[in-house]
Formats: structure tokens, C-alpha cells, sequence
């Protein structure tokens, strides 16, 4: 049974995968954290952002669609926030849009539409990095990034049993709904199919449950006390430190010009 | 050669009250290619989680590996000493890449650097697996590799005895061929657990059959599977080719 993996785009050979995990982690965060104090009233360091986003990618030789059907996952919450601002978030209450419906008003407000750009902008800007990241870096490196970065072992330690397990156990659980299909499942009244979920819900926890005891032997046998040893990794090259400061050097570009230019600070 | 394991009078029960193993004892030589056989629920598996203390609720010397009580202060030494390889190569592997994998058990004795690299590696082609595959995830494996590897993740550990349950299971006859192959040209220690009696005439010279927690029978695998019997009587069969090796020689006229 084939799946998609998270980090399957990472096997093509480009400059950017060819960065040291960390550099992207660096670059990618400080550009998250940018976008996200950017003021909305702005639209031109949002452009730069995404038009840089846009170029790494290029650059990076992602194919378009599998991109943007990662995007898409992002979509729902997206769309919520963005859909539900306008007429939510009131401000000092100036109303862009008044529409009658019968008796009621409903109303849309300038504060809230102004809202909604930001954290669409910001959260497709926050997607696109987060999926160029993932997309140019294998999984197993930015573990090993992320934990000469210092961020929590035990954290680390699950994330890499959940990156090498979810899709056996999704495969078990696709195992387990064909049989119980191949036995007229969907032909049965609802209290039947219900309890046939239940069942198969058990039974997963019962197989996972059983499959966590034999890892944790197998990993005993081989020695494991509790404490996760780790591979070192390649340190960080010239190349990757001229192109960590590249990168930042653009984040703070637009970043820089953006809050100055707000903040009314020089006049 | 010396004495690799000794077991002397070692019982165990679960929790639930099933005495799964039950005054057991038996001596392996280093070197020796023993078959573990018996039908299931025979103890086979849980047998062999005692060889590494995986299971354990014996004091003092009933299990001993090269000379060493397998107690809880011996534990990192027989844990090298003893590789398992579990009947299930998901369960073994358990790291984000093959190379993770293998180099688990020597990080964890401490090896890093060149040493480590040389170790993975080393151990990676001892089991045919080629270098393109070291970072790939044990998902994408085929099963036959994934068996092969999880070989590997005891071989890197410098293991001397290698106790292997079912290692033929579902393999297609290719991937089993293979690792039959590869099995026989290892010098290891060998304690096989399987039901695959045509592979065990292949790889050892000597089988134990083990059945309700207790070794009934231990001889040469030729003789021993012979015995229809025997072999019938612990719900196992003489293996096809030592029937029809006889049928041929008393359709040849030659006595047996």
C-alpha cells in the first residue's frame, strides 16, 4: 500500500535541499515570525514575502501541484478565520457593508475585513514556508536539526515514532474496514455499521497498543536505556552560513521598511 | 570453542497463570546452528526473549550467555552479545531512516563518528542491502529487506549469537532463498525459531523441539525430523523433501 509521505518532495536534488537543515529552519522561522508582525494595513511586504516564497520555490524545482494541494490542508482553518472576521471583528465600529436581510442588518466591518487580509495573507505566508521546509528537507534531518537546536528530546522522540508508524497504522486501519466491507458491512442497519466501527476502533487500539510493547523490546534489545542517542549530523558549511544571511538579509528587507514605514517613527 | 548458552531448569509464566516455559534446559556451543521447532504455543518466542533478559523473572544463573548470567548487571553486555531478530522487521523498525535504524544499538554502546559510520555500513553489505537504500524510511522496503535489515541492526552491534524468530515468514521464495543464503554464510551463533523445517534442514546441523514449555527432543535435524512420529505427536510434520529422499531410495532398491 503506498502513501504520501510528509517529506516526499525531498529526495529532489536542488540548492535549496542541499541546505543544511538548520539554515532553513533559521530562515524559514524568522520569515514566519516577520510576516506574522507585519501590520495588515500593508499589502506590498506581503507581496514581497509571498513573491519571495514564490522564487524559493522555483528555485528550489517543487512541482506546483502537490504544493498546492499541501496548501490546501491549510485551507479550512484559513477560510474560517477569514470568513468569520469581517462580520465579527468591530474595531472603533465604522461599518464597510450594511446588507438588509428582512428586519436585520447584517453588518460588515472596515476593522474586520482589515483582519481578514492579515491572517490570510499571514497564515498562506506561514504555509507556503512550512511546506517549503518540509518539501526540501527530509524528515529524519530535521529531527536531527531540531534537536541540535535543543528543542525537547521526548517531543523529538515522538514525532519520529509517529513520522515511521502513522501510516502502518493507517494501512491497518484500511485493512480492517476492507474486511469488514468485504463482509457487506455498508448493507447493514446503522446500529450494526456502528458497532462494526467499534469494533474496528478496538481493534486498532488493541494491534497499536500490542505494536508499542514490541517496539519498546525491540528497542530494549538493542540496548536502549531511556536515553535517546542520536547521529552527529554535517555541521554547517560557509555555503549554508552566506545563505542563512541571504535569506535573513531578505526577511528584513521588507520587514524593516514595513514597521518603519508605520510606525511613523522618522517623522 | 566455548559454551554460548546454557539454560538450566528456567520456567516462566505469564501473568494470566500459563506456564509458558517449564524446567527447560539446554546447552548451545558456540558456532553450533540450532533449529528451534514446536508448535505454536510451544514457547518458542518467549524462549527466546530470555536469551537478552527481554523477559525475565529468574534470579541467579538459570540463563547463561558466553559464560555470563543474564542478570540485570550483565544486561548491556548480553545485549550485545545476544542480537534478536524479531519475528516482525515493523516492530524492529523503528527509526525515521534505515542508517538510524542500524546505527541504533551501536550508539547506544557508546560508538560514534567514522567507527559507527564503518559499522552501519559494514553491516548493511554483510546483508546485501545496497547504499542507496541507507536513508530511506523501513517503509518503503520491501519485505524481504526490511527482514534483511533488521538483521543488520544486530549484526552492527557485534552480536555473537543470533536468535532469529521466524526468520522465513512471509517471504516470497526468492527473498527466502536469499536469506537462507545469507543466514549459512554467517559464522554467528545461530538459535532459529520456525516452523519453515525444510529451511532449518538447510541452515542447522541441530534442532530442539520444544513443546509445552519443555525441550521433548534434541539431536542432528536429518535424524530428528525423520522421526514421523515424533513429529506427528507435537502436531509437526517430516519435512517433503526427507520423504521423497526416502521414497527414492526404496523405489532404488537401497534399504533405509
Amino acid at each position: 500500500m503506498e502513501h504520501s509521505f510528509l517529506d516526499e518532495l525531498s529526495v529532489i536534488d536542488s540548492p535549496i535541499h542541499r541546505l543544511e537543515a538548520r539554515t532553513k529552519i533559521v530562515a524559514f522561522t524568522a520569515l514566519i515570525l516577520a510576516a506574522v508582525f507585519l501590520p495588515p494595513e500593508l499589502t506590498w511586504p506581503f507581496a514581497g514575502y509571498l513573491g519571495f516564497l514564490a522564487a524559493l520555490i522555483a528555485l528550489a524545482r517543487l512541482p506546483l501541484l502537490p504544493l498546492l494541494k499541501r496548501t490546501a490542508v491549510f485551507g479550512p482553518f484559513i477560510l474560517t478565520a477569514v470568513l468569520l472576521l469581517p462580520f465579527t471583528r468591530q474595531g472603533n465600529g465604522e461599518v464597510a457593508l450594511a446588507i438588509p436581510i428582512g428586519p436585520l442588518q447584517v453588518r460588515i466591518y472596515r476593522a474586520g475585513l482589515l483582519s481578514a487580509k492579515g491572517v490570510l495573507l499571514k497564515s498562506l505566508i506561514s504555509a507556503f514556508s512550512v511546506i517549503l521546509l518540509v518539501s526540501t528537507t527530509s524528515f529524519s534531518r530535521l529531527l536531527r536539526a531540531l534537536e541540535r537546536m535543543h528543542f525537547p528530546r521526548l517531543l523529538l522522540t515522538v514525532m519520529a515514532l509517529l513520522y515511521r508508524y502513522l501510516f502502518l497504522l493507517l494501512g491497518e486501519f484500511l485493512r480492517l474496514t476492507r474486511a469488514s466491507r468485504a463482509r457487506n458491512w455498508e448493507a447493514g442497519s446503522l446500529r450494526i455499521r456502528l458497532r462494526a466501527i467499534g469494533g474496528i476502533l478496538g481493534s486498532l487500539f488493541l494491534r497499536t497498543y500490542g505494536r508499542g510493547e514490541r517496539v519498546y523490546t525491540a528497542m530494549l534489545a538493542r540496548g536502549y536505556d531511556g536515553h535517546f542517542r542520536t547521529l552527529t549530523e554535517t555541521s554547517l558549511s560557509r555555503r549554508d552560513y552566506a545563505a542563512m544571511a541571504g535569506l535573513l538579509a531578505a526577511v528584513l528587507a521588507v520587514f524593516v521598511p514595513a514597521v518603519v514605514s508605520t510606525a511613523g517613527f522618522w517623522s | 570453542m566455548g559454551t554460548a548458552i546454557q539454560i538450566e531448569g528456567l520456567s516462566y509464566s505469564y501473568h494470566d497463570g500459563t506456564q509458558a516455559l517449564n524446567d527447560l534446559r539446554l546447552t548451545i556451543q558456540e558456532g553450533e546452528s540450532v533449529g528451534l521447532i514446536g508448535p505454536n504455543g510451544a514457547g518458542k518466542s518467549t524462549f527466546l526473549l530470555h536469551l537478552n533478559g527481554s523477559i525475565s523473572n529468574t534470579a541467579g544463573n538459570t540463563v547463561m550467555i558466553h559464560g555470563l548470567p543474564v542478570i540485570r548487571r550483565n544486561l548491556k553486555e548480553i545485549r550485545r552479545l545476544v542480537g534478536i531478530v524479531f519475528q516482525d522487521p515493523e516492530d524492529q523498525l523503528f527509526s525515521p531512516s534505515v542508517f538510524e535504524d542500524v546505527a541504533f544499538g551501536p550508539l547506544n554502546l557508546g560508538y560514534s563518528g567514522e567507527e559507527l559510520h564503518a559499522r552501519v555500513h559494514r553491516a548493511l553489505s554483510a546483508v546485501g542491502i545496497p547504499g542507496h537504500l541507507e536513508h530511506h524510511l523501513a517503509h518503503h522496503l520491501s519485505f524481504g529487506e526490511k527482514r534483511r535489515v533488521a538483521i543488520a541492526t544486530v549484526l552492527a552491534m557485534d552480536a555473537q549469537i543470533l536468535a532469529l524468530d521466524e526468520p522465513s515468514s512471509n517471504l516470497d521464495p526468492e527473498g527466502r532463498r536469499t536469506l537462507i543464503d545469507l543466514l549459512k554464510g554467517l559464522p554467528h551463533t545461530k538459535l532459529i525459531a520456525t516452523h519453515d523445517l525444510e529451511m532449518a534442514l538447510e541452515i542447522c546441523e541441530r534442532v530442539v523441539l520444544l513443546d509445552k514449555g519443555r525441550v521433548v527432543a534434541d539431536g542432528p535435524t536429518e535424524c530428528l525430523l525423520q522421526d514421523a512420529d515424533l513429529m506427528r505427536s507435537h502436531r509437526l510434520e517430516v519435512p517433503l523433501s526427507l520423504k521423497l529422499g526416502r521414497r527414492r531410495l526404496v523405489e532404488a532398491g537401497v534399504q533405509d
